[in-house]
Order: structure tokens, then C-alpha cells, then sequence
């Protein structure tokens, strides 16, 4: 369970973009998760409420886009997504393509309330 | 009102990572993160490695594992520098917990630093601490089907420790799926068969590490 340390972080970056923008209040957090990071959705949910109780963030909304593996083959070079993991290329069916994007862990924006 | 951020949600700690890399740089130190999950044999490969290699390399060892603090005494039985990290109950060891810990040896006296990482499969995947290459362990007796439950673990690691293959008589897991199921998600990995219990396959694990020692020296 290392969201605790994700959230934490996520926290500690936010407020220092609130810091930079001089904002005091915000609507939203929006990250992209990697559906390949090792991070669970709802585990992070869960410990941004328990580190934002009483805090300059209770209330900010946690939104959570996941984002897809998204592969490239070696062989044709296209490019295709995949809910869970695969193995093989589905135009023409060479082995282990590589993933291009699905671990990533961004913060990607925050939003103030107008 | 939108404003776009776009930060990495880890980059304290890879930032730290990369200063604590080089550090042991400028020590000409090799440095190995060791995973796997709670008893698969980290401490007991440990052991092992050190006393094939000890009066060859001067080695350290970073114990991270919550799962029991004799892991150092293990480590210190066998006869080389050893410190224990208090993870506070921490899944996983990350730069900062490491920066503490290295600063308790005398870097340019070492050749080869173990990092014993907690006992656990996930987590540890995702934070760096400044290690040259990550390795993992997996006992037979966990089953053949961890790498595809597991794919980022095998994917960051670049050397797997199959261990316990003294019990495969004893288990449904088969050496050939794990290598099968390895091979879709890293095809680059270094697999070693062993038994840290009858030494079987140890030297070839010993002749890889030593190899990687040797290349980052250079
Ligand atoms: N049968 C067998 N047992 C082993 C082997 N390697 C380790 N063990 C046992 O597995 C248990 C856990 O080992 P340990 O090294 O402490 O695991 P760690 O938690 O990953 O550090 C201990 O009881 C070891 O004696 C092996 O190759 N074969
Ligand atoms: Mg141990
Ligand atoms: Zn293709």
C-alpha cells in the first residue's frame, strides 16, 4: 500500500502550484494513472480523504483518469491499446510489443473555483 | 478554471534517486535492488552471495525488510557492513529512507551495495532509490503465474533469482511457465534456477553479479 506516499506527494506538489497561482481554495485534482502503475484507484481516493481532513484541500474532488497500455509493435510499428496485458500484436501478431504509455502517474491539472 | 500542471506525482523521489546514483558514482560503487515478496529468500540469497563473494569484493547490504529485524544480524553473522532501515511500517523503501542509510558506510571502501527491500511484490516497483540495476526473487513454491499477476515488478527488474528449486517436486508451479510467462513481459531478463538451500545454481547468479560489478567499474 504505497498510496499513502503517492497521495502525500500529490498534496505536496498541489499546494505548491496553489502557492505559485496564490490560490486558496480548489474544485479539483486531475490525475492520469497508468493502468500498468502499480497504483489502485480507490486506495488513493481513500487516502486523499484521510490526509486532506481538516486541511486547505478538504473537499477538492480526486479525479482519477485512467489512462490505457497502449503498445507499439517492433515488427508493423503500429500502435494499439489494450485493457489488460498482451502479448502479441493484433495486425500482425509478432510477440511482445513494447508499452508506450500506461504507467504513467501525472498530476495533469488543477482546477480553482471561480 | 483549468491550469495545467503536468508534474510527475514521483519526482521527489526520482530526483532523489538520481543525486543518491551519483553519489555511488563518484564512489565507483555497483549498487543492487533486491524485491521479491516476503520469504521468497532475499536474506538467504543474501547470505549466500556473500560468502562466495566477500573475500573478492568489499560489500555492503541496506536492510529494508519489515518482516523481521534478525535480517541484519543474518547479514552481519555472515560477516560484512550492515544497516537497518526502520520503514515505520513502509511497503517499500524509496530514495530518501536509502540517502539516510548509505551515509553510514564509507562508500569508496565498498566495490558492491545490497538493498534487501521490503518484502513485497508491487510496491517497490515503483520507486528508485539510486540503484544501478533492480533484481528479484521468486520461490517455486509462490507459483508460475506471478509474473503476468505482477508485470511491473518483472518489467523493471533485469535479473530473476528462481529460487527454491528444491522443492519444485513438491509444487504444481513449472520452471518452463514462469520462463514462458517472463519471456512476454521482458525478454531482455537474466533468469537464474537456484536453491539457496543446496547451493544449486548459486554460481551462475555469483558469475552475473560479478560481471556487473566488473562492467560498471570500467
Ligand atoms: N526449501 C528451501 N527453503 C528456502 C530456500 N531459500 C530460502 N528458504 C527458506 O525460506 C524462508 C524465507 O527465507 P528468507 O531468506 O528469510 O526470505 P526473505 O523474506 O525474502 O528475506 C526461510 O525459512 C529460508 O530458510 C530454498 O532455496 N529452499
Ligand atoms: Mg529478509
Ligand atoms: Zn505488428
Amino acid at each position: 500500500m504505497h498510496e499513502m506516499a503517492l497521495v502525500q506527494n500529490i498534496i505536496d506538489i498541489v499546494l505548491q502550484e496553489m502557492d505559485k497561482y496564490e490560490v486558496e481554495k480548489l474544485q479539483a485534482i486531475n490525475l492520469a494513472v497508468g493502468r500498468m502503475s502499480a497504483a489502485v484507484p480507490e486506495q488513493l481516493q481513500m487516502c486523499f480523504e484521510i490526509l486532506t481532513t481538516d486541511h486547505k484541500l478538504t473537499g477538492t474532488k480526486l479525479n482519477i483518469r485512467m489512462v490505457p497500455v497502449t503498445y507499439k509493435c517492433w515488427e508493423c510499428e503500429k500502435e494499439f491499446t489494450s485493457a489488460g496485458i498482451t502479448f502479441t500484436c493484433p495486425f500482425c501478431e509478432s510477440p511482445n510489443p513494447e508499452i508506450i504509455f500506461g504507467r504513467e502517474l501525472k498530476i495533469e491539472s488543477i482546477e480553482v473555483v471561480d | 478554471m483549468k491550469i495545467p500542471v503536468v508534474r510527475n506525482i514521483l519526482e521527489v523521489n526520482d530526483r532523489i534517486a538520481d543525486q543518491n546514483r551519483a553519489i555511488f558514482e563518484s564512489s565507483n560503487l555497483f549498487v543492487i535492488n533486491l524485491m521479491s515478496s516476503p520469504g521468497a529468500g532475499k536474506t538467504s540469497l543474501l547470505e549466500k552471495t556473500i560468502e562466495k563473494l566477500k573475500d573478492r569484493l568489499s560489500i555492503g547490504v541496506i536492510e529494508g525488510d519489515i518482516q523481521c529485524s534478525f535480517d541484519a544480524e543474518r547479514i552481519a553473522k555472515a560477516g560484512v557492513a550492515v544497516t537497518q532501515i526502520n520503514t515505520d511500517g513502509a511497503c517499500h523503501l524509496d530514495g530518501n529512507m536509502i540517502r539516510e542509510a548509505m551515509n553510514q558506510f564509507d562508500l569508496s571502501a565498498l566495490d558492491l551495495l545490497i538493498v534487501e527491500n521490503v518484502g513485497n511484490l508491487v510496491c517497490p516497483a515503483e520507486f528508485k532509490v539510486g540503484e544501478n540495476v533492480k533484481a528479484m526473487i521468486l520461490s517455486v513454491t509462490e507459483g508460475d503465474d506471478k509474473p503476468l499477476k505482477y508485470p511491473l515488478m518483472f518489467q523493471e527488474s533485469s535479473a530473476l533469482v528462481i529460487n527454491k528449486i528444491d522443492l519444485l517436486p513438491y509444487v504444481d508451479a513449472k520452471i518452463e511457465t514462469i520462463r514462458d510467462n517472463v519471456a512476454k513481459l521482458n525478454k531482455d531478463m537474466a533468469i537464474f534456477e537456484v536453491s539457496c538451500k543446496t547451493g544449486e545454481g548459486i554460481d551462475e547468479w555469483i558469475a552475473w553479479l560479478e560481471k556487473q560489478v566488473d562492467q560498471a567499474k570500467k
